[in-house]
């Protein structure tokens, strides 16, 4: 956790708790902001399958809190965020891939002094559901 | 999800509670079922998070649909026979929910990577070929390099019919839905979409 910190990997009592929480709390951020852009119409997991069924039984062991779907990765000056959603199926998919980018970028990248590289994934592309 | 590996059983161990093959990103058929039966609430994250779940429950709503409806007269006559036709269906749906290969979008800026994963497009060519009246689409494959930019691919769509419906103005239907939706959701290069037709269906009204 010295050169890499994934959010979400605050169960692993490393010792730098304090990093990891605050990509915890960015990867929060950053799927409630996702939540919002035109033609999303779920965040979906990003993280790798490992790390969520880790954190998954982490949660059901301490209770967990709301969690961050957005993979958020920082390796030295660095900052990599991944982002798997829903989109769509009214609206041109590369358009709303494009507004998530934009969305990750600035977030992310507000103060971090980071170099942030963004992934954006469409995995299902379907009409909205009823709210 | 991860892949599948049989080869890891151990044989005579006793059987799981469930088989892997039968789990979708952990779920059960019967749980994403039930789920859906509730009207899929309470909500339940585990699943709304994850995109095979989401992809598997739009089909099962499609393929209640159509137990609901035309097939449900054709079950009264010929029940083995739509058994199996449904069971085909899942299993086809099952396999296409995987997310398979990763399609490129392009972005100007190089600190951004977009795509659509295989899974998806799958899931959009049933959806949009359901939408054609009198057709189930039972399959697709993309073949060519996806992962290239530029790279010339062909669809093959596999579908059904309703008896009666003509069936060259159907697959040219399809052909259509599909070529749309592919240009608005992917920037593929298709070279190709071919259409086969392996089945023809009863209609409730039993035209037979």
């Amino acid at each position: 956790m010295s050169t890499e910190d994934r959010a979400s990997a605050q169960h692993d009592g490393a010792p730098d708790d304090g990093a990891a929480a605050e990509l915890d709390d960015l990867s929060l951020d950053l799927t409630d902001a996702l939540r919002g852009v035109e033609g999303v119409v779920e965040v979906l997991d990003a993280r790798p399958v490992v790390v969520a069924a880790i954190t998954a039984v982490a949660d059901g062991i301490d209770g967990g809190g709301p969690r961050g779907l957005v993979d958020v990765v920082r390796t030295g000056g660095v900052l990599t965020v991944a982002a798997s959603v829903a989109t769509d199926v009214g609206q041109a998919t590369p358009d709303t891939l494009a507004r998530v980018a934009a969305v990750l970028r600035d977030r992310a990248g507000r103060g971090s002094g980071a170099e942030v590289v963004v992934s954006v994934t469409s995995r299902v592309i379907e009409p909205p559901l009823p709210r | 999800m991860s892949d599948h590996d049989d080869d890891a059983r151990v044989p005579g161990a006793p059987p799981q509670p469930a088989d892997q093959d039968e789990l979708v990103d952990g779920r059960t058929l019967d749980e994403l079922e039930d789920y859906l039966d509730r009207g899929r609430t309470p909500r339940d994250p585990g699943i709304e998070a994850s995109a095979e779940c989401r992809l598997t429950l739009r089909a099962l709503e499609r393929v209640r649909g159509l137990s609901l409806s035309a097939l449900e007269d054709e079950a009264s006559r010929l029940p083995s026979r739509d058994d199996t036709w449904i069971a085909g269906l899942i299993e086809s749906i099952k396999a296409e929910v995987v997310g398979g290969r990763d399609i490129p979008l392009r972005h100007p800026d190089p600190g951004v990577r977009l795509g659509v994963t295989e899974a998806a497009v799958r899931g959009l060519l049933r959806q949009v070929g359901d939408a054609v009246d009198g057709v189930v689409v039972r399959s697709s494959e993309l073949d060519g390099d996806v992962t290239e930019a530029d790279a010339p691919i062909e669809v093959t769509l596999t579908m059904t019919a309703r008896y009666g419906v003509p069936l060259r103005e159907a697959a040219g239907a399809l052909r259509a839905a599909a070529v749309s939706a592919l240009a608005l959701h992917t920037e593929l290069r298709i070279a190709a979409v071919h259409v086969v037709v392996d089945d023809v269906w009863l209609d409730e009204g039993g035209a037979s």
